[in-house]
């Protein structure tokens, strides 16, 4: 990589940090297809810069939403121990199936991104009230936030946890197989299945992807020959974390919704040329 | 912070948020050091992570390479590192249910760990 690739590369992840932290997505689905199109580097290269980056953005977001006692540590340890294992099974088949195959899967869960985008995040679970005789098992999974919009606390009880924690594993192996952070699973899992708040869910989303990606990062970087590209990662790892950190403040004066609507259309647009490359069309 | 969240809860999720919190900027640093080392002594060397066997002796030779991989190796045990932290809290809070979740966590981690060093 030269010293213009790498700063490429930050600016990508720049966008990307900047983007997701407004539209409360992962930089991931972004940041893949852009290094793979803009820079020609191979998918799975790519796939681990993004992985690496995953990580520093649960980091940097779980710590904040943790501290705020908003994520859910206790839900959030417990359905790891669905996303790690399947993660490392995802990273293990990434590094062993033909480039096309990924691509055909990323162009996928690009295209139901871009679809889940596009309609919003309308249909969320209300929370389910406590209630006195409730089965042992449920009581241990009661949760409470402190909604500071409207100055009151929400309390909680996480429903349907076996179920959530099989879903959950569809996350590891997705975030593990493409180096995303699985959100797009891991939310709608809490919020409609386990009836978690959507806020509860999607911050517990954040603090989950750092233990699930990290499950999947080292099978990348001890690949032989590793996978993990530092003058491509650290760049991109920064880029967005800088991006996420000032992101709400730069972007903060745009609509959310030409912003959804722009980032929208990249995503459609990075799904067709995915596609394209299922078919030997295209870089890569 | 909530005011509804009793004083042991509350240190368990101060603790894990800075553990997660340190790691960050730890990382974050000793790659950006890390950066700075391979600017000087040639940004070519930097396209291959060191092995992990080889990071020690590679670090007291001075390579920037072997920094860049020890800051992306600190990311990496940051989440783990959170975990262990919250097995300690749960631990003086009592909460066996939670701290059987932890440590098969933890154990489930360790054979990733073997599995990806296979």
């Amino acid at each position: 990589m030269t010293l213009l690739d790498t700063l490429i590369a930050f600016v990508i992840a720049l966008l990307a940090g900047a983007f997701g932290s407004v539209l409360g997505i992962g930089g991931g689905l972004f940041i893949i297809p852009s290094l793979t199109l803009f820079l020609g580097e191979d998918l799975k290269t790519a796939i681990a810069a993004s992985i690496v980056a995953v990580i520093a953005t649960s980091l940097g977001g779980g710590n904040v939403y943790v501290r705020r006692h908003v994520a859910d540590i206790r839900l959030g340890l417990l359905l790891a121990l669905a996303t790690a294992p399947s993660a490392v099974i995802g990273a293990i088949l990434a590094t062993h199936i033909n480039a096309r195959v990924l691509a055909g899967v990323f162009a996928l869960v690009l295209a139901v991104s871009a679809y889940r985008m596009f309609q919003g995040l309308r249909a969320s679970a209300a929370p389910v009230p406590e209630t006195e005789d409730e089965p042992a098992l449920s009581s241990r999974f009661r949760g409470s936030y402190f909604e500071t919009s409207t100055g009151q606390t929400i309390r909680y009880r996480v429903r349907n946890v076996p179920i959530g924690i099989g879903a959950s594993s569809v996350a590891g192996l997705i975030s593990g197989m493409l180096g995303v952070g699985g959100g797009i699973v891991q939310v709608p899992v809490m919020n409609l299945i386990m009836s978690v708040p959507i806020k509860v869910a999607t911050t517990t989303s954040t603090y989950i992807i750092g233990i699930t990606a990290m499950a999947g990062a080292f099978v990348y970087y001890n690949h032989q020959p590793s996978y993990v590209d530092p003058a491509l990662a650290i760049p991109v790892t920064i880029g967005v974390f800088i991006g996420a950190s000032v992101g709400s403040r730069v972007l903060g004066r745009i609509s959310q919704s030409a912003l959804r609507t722009v980032f929208t259309a990249v995503v459609a647009i990075y799904a067709i040329q995915m596609l394209l490359r299922v078919f030997g069309i295209g870089a890569g | 912070m909530a005011d509804f969240v009793p004083p042991d809860e509350h240190a368990t999720y101060s603790r894990v948020g800075y553990t997660l919190l340190g790691g960050l900027w730890l990382s974050v640093i000793v790659m950006v050091a890390g950066f700075l080392l391979a600017a000087i002594t040639g940004i070519h060397q930097i396209s291959h992570v060191a092995p992990l066997q080889d990071i020690a002796a590679e670090l007291r030779a001075g390579q920037s390479g072997a920094l860049l991989s020890l800051g992306i190796l600190l990311l990496f045990a940051t989440p783990f590192m959170a975990v262990l932290v919250a097995l300690y809290q749960f631990l003086r809070q009592r909460d066996v249910p939670f701290i059987w979740v932890t440590v098969v966590l933890l154990i489930i981690l360790i054979i990733g760990f073997a599995v990806a060093l296979r």
